[in-house]
């Protein structure tokens, strides 16, 4: 059983991570305040703060959900093996998690936003515009489309309880395309993702994903063939 | 007898002297200098070696451009050396460089006369009184501007608009200590370098500055720190690619003996932050463009390494566009 403290344990290290990640590499904050400094580095590296959070805790919210719907922890004699804060989670705490990732990818688009028209002295609209001429503006777009599908599935994920409508529910699950999306764009682009700390990091949270989803991918498989066999007993 | 050993020693010293002028008088072929535009020298001061820098500019191969190399190292293979005890143009005991190269090439002007006949009072006539008393006036304002770019780092189009004004002056005789003191201070036009500027987090280089350094002969990198794929697209000529988790003290040691390296990225985001950890690092002078990045580089039409321009080809480019960085950039800017 894992204890109360050892998941705060394991809490505190995940979200202290992400600071540590960006403050090796940040450094002496007072920089950024001195006249001298360029406009909008500032924004650039809180940009870059929140986007390695908004990682995070779009990786707790997947491995919190695929752990939620995964065989391994369902049925109950495994789920005893939970922390009961794990088994307690509910829509509201799922809800509540979205909310906070598309909070954090919104404020790292919105510094990013603030930084690029600081130091060009004009809104960089560009920006919020796709393009795919050049690598660069291929993996910004990457970003921005990964922000468009979390608002969808947010907003899919809002409503599908209201309308319960199938749609809507296929809709929330564009939850793996848009984790493909996020994790390109952070490795492609992010140069504190790609660090050795932070590919240590977010490798493990990415591994456990996949694990996850490979675990529930095989049970879906044979489950689908124990029930194609049933049906060929049948007949 | 005792004149015949004076008499030897006069017919020997004589015939050395000769074959002194006759070597010097043995220059290349005046078609070699029109076939290329690439020139070499090492750095120096030498009003003679930057008035033929001023002869080959202007009057020579306008397209010029020159690679200053450091005092006693060898010449780039593929540009015209002068100036150096291993090439054909050099100044000899009594004859300046300029005069050397302005006799191969024929040339016979009144301006280029007067100011070979100024090169020459002030580089090999040590012992007698200059013809001309404009001499002292001109090499006092040659010091000056020397002066206000700690003597060795005055840009070339500083020495050039320099010569130009030197050439404006002596055809005209009843111009005054005054009027030298006036057209050849270039206050305006190079105002050196400013040491009471307070030191900043990251010092900011604008184009013409950047290609100043440049055109001086100084190990200058760009540091390219996006990605691979990015820099695989187009970079920067002389770009080293090197992301910030790539700096550290291992990564550094290659660029400790750089005269000036300059981070850069799109629009300097991570240009600024690679500078920042460099400078920690003990790179002595790190400085980003200004306007910011590539982008601004881009926007300005300097070259650039991509699918179409080969690393060469880019910097000969800009080594050429160093030559005269205003000049060049409003050229490029009106293409």
């Amino acid at each position: 059983m894992i204890s109360r403290m050892s998941l705060t344990v394991i809490a505190l290290v995940a979200f202290s991570m992400p600071l540590l990640i960006w403050y090796r590499h940040t450094g002496d904050l007072s920089v950024y305040f001195s006249p001298s400094t360029p406009p909008g580095q500032w924004e650039y590296v809180l940009s870059k703060l929140f986007g390695l959070y908004a990682i995070l805790l779009f990786s707790i919210q997947l491995i919190i959900s695929l752990l939620g719907i995964s065989p391994l922890t369902v049925k109950a004699p495994t789920k005893k093996h939970l922390s009961p804060l794990l088994a307690r989670m509910t829509s509201r705490h799922h809800k509540w998690l979205g909310m906070s990732v598309l909070l954090f990818v919104l404020l790292h688009l919105t510094c990013f936003f603030v930084a690029v028209t600081l130091r060009q002295d004009a809104l960089a609209w560009s920006l919020l515009v796709l393009q795919f001429h050049d690598f660069y503006h291929t993996q910004l777009s990457f970003g921005l489309m990964s922000f468009l599908g979390l608002l969808l599935i947010a907003i899919a994920g809002i409503l599908r309880h209201r309308y319960n409508n199938s749609w809507l529910h296929s809709l929330h699950k564009l939850y793996l395309p848009v984790a493909i999306l996020v994790y390109t764009h952070a490795l492609a682009i992010g140069t504190e993702f790609q660090t050795a700390l932070g590919m240590a990091f977010y490798g493990v949270l990415a591994s456990v994903i996949i694990f996850l989803l490979v675990i529930h991918a095989a049970c879906f498989v044979a489950k689908e063939m124990n029930k194609n066999n049933k049906k060929g007993y049948v007949s | 007898m005792k004149t015949l050993p004076h008499s030897i020693f006069g017919f020997i010293f004589s015939v050395f002297i000769f074959s002194l002028n006759a070597s010097a008088e043995n220059l290349a072929p005046k078609e070699t200098f029109l076939t290329s535009n690439a020139f070499s020298t090492w750095q120096g001061i030498e009003p003679d070696k930057w008035a033929t820098i001023w002869l080959i500019k202007r009057h020579i191969q306008p397209n010029a451009y020159f690679q200053l190399v450091p005092p006693n190292t060898s010449m780039p293979e593929n540009a015209i050396a002068f100036g150096v005890p291993t090439a054909e143009i050099k100044r000899s005991n009594r004859q300046s460089m300029f005069h050397h190269m302005k006799k191969m090439m024929g040339f016979s002007s009144p301006v280029l006369e007067a100011m070979d006949q100024v090169i020459h009072d002030l580089e090999v006539n040590i012992w007698d009184a200059p013809k001309k008393e404009n001499v002292k006036w001109i090499e006092a304002s040659y010091r000056q501007l020397q002066a206000r770019y700690q003597r060795e780092n005055v840009p070339i189009d500083c020495y050039l608009t320099f010569y130009d004004r030197v050439a404006e002056l002596i055809i005209v005789d009843t111009h005054t200590v005054e009027d030298y003191a006036q057209h050849l201070s270039l206050l305006q036009e190079c105002q050196g370098i400013d040491e009471a500027t307070a030191s900043p987090v990251v010092e900011m280089l604008d184009h013409v500055q950047i290609l100043r350094e440049i055109s001086l002969g100084k190990k200058i990198v760009f540091i390219d720190t996006r990605e691979q794929e990015e820099f695989d697209e187009v970079h920067l000529p002389r770009g080293h690619l090197l992301r910030l988790r790539d700096v550290n003290q291992e990564s550094m040691k290659q660029f400790l003996d750089a005269d000036l390296v300059v981070p850069y990225c799109v629009k300097d985001f991570r240009g600024f932050e690679v500078a920042k950890a460099m400078k920690k690092y003990g790179i002595k002078r790190v400085a980003t463009l200004s306007p910011n990045g590539l982008k601004g580089w881009l926007a300005a039409k300097l070259p650039v390494v991509n699918s179409e321009v080969s690393e060469e080809d880019a910097q000969a480019e800009l080594l050429h566009c160093a030559m005269e960085p205003e000049q060049c950039l409003l050229q490029r800017g009106a293409e």
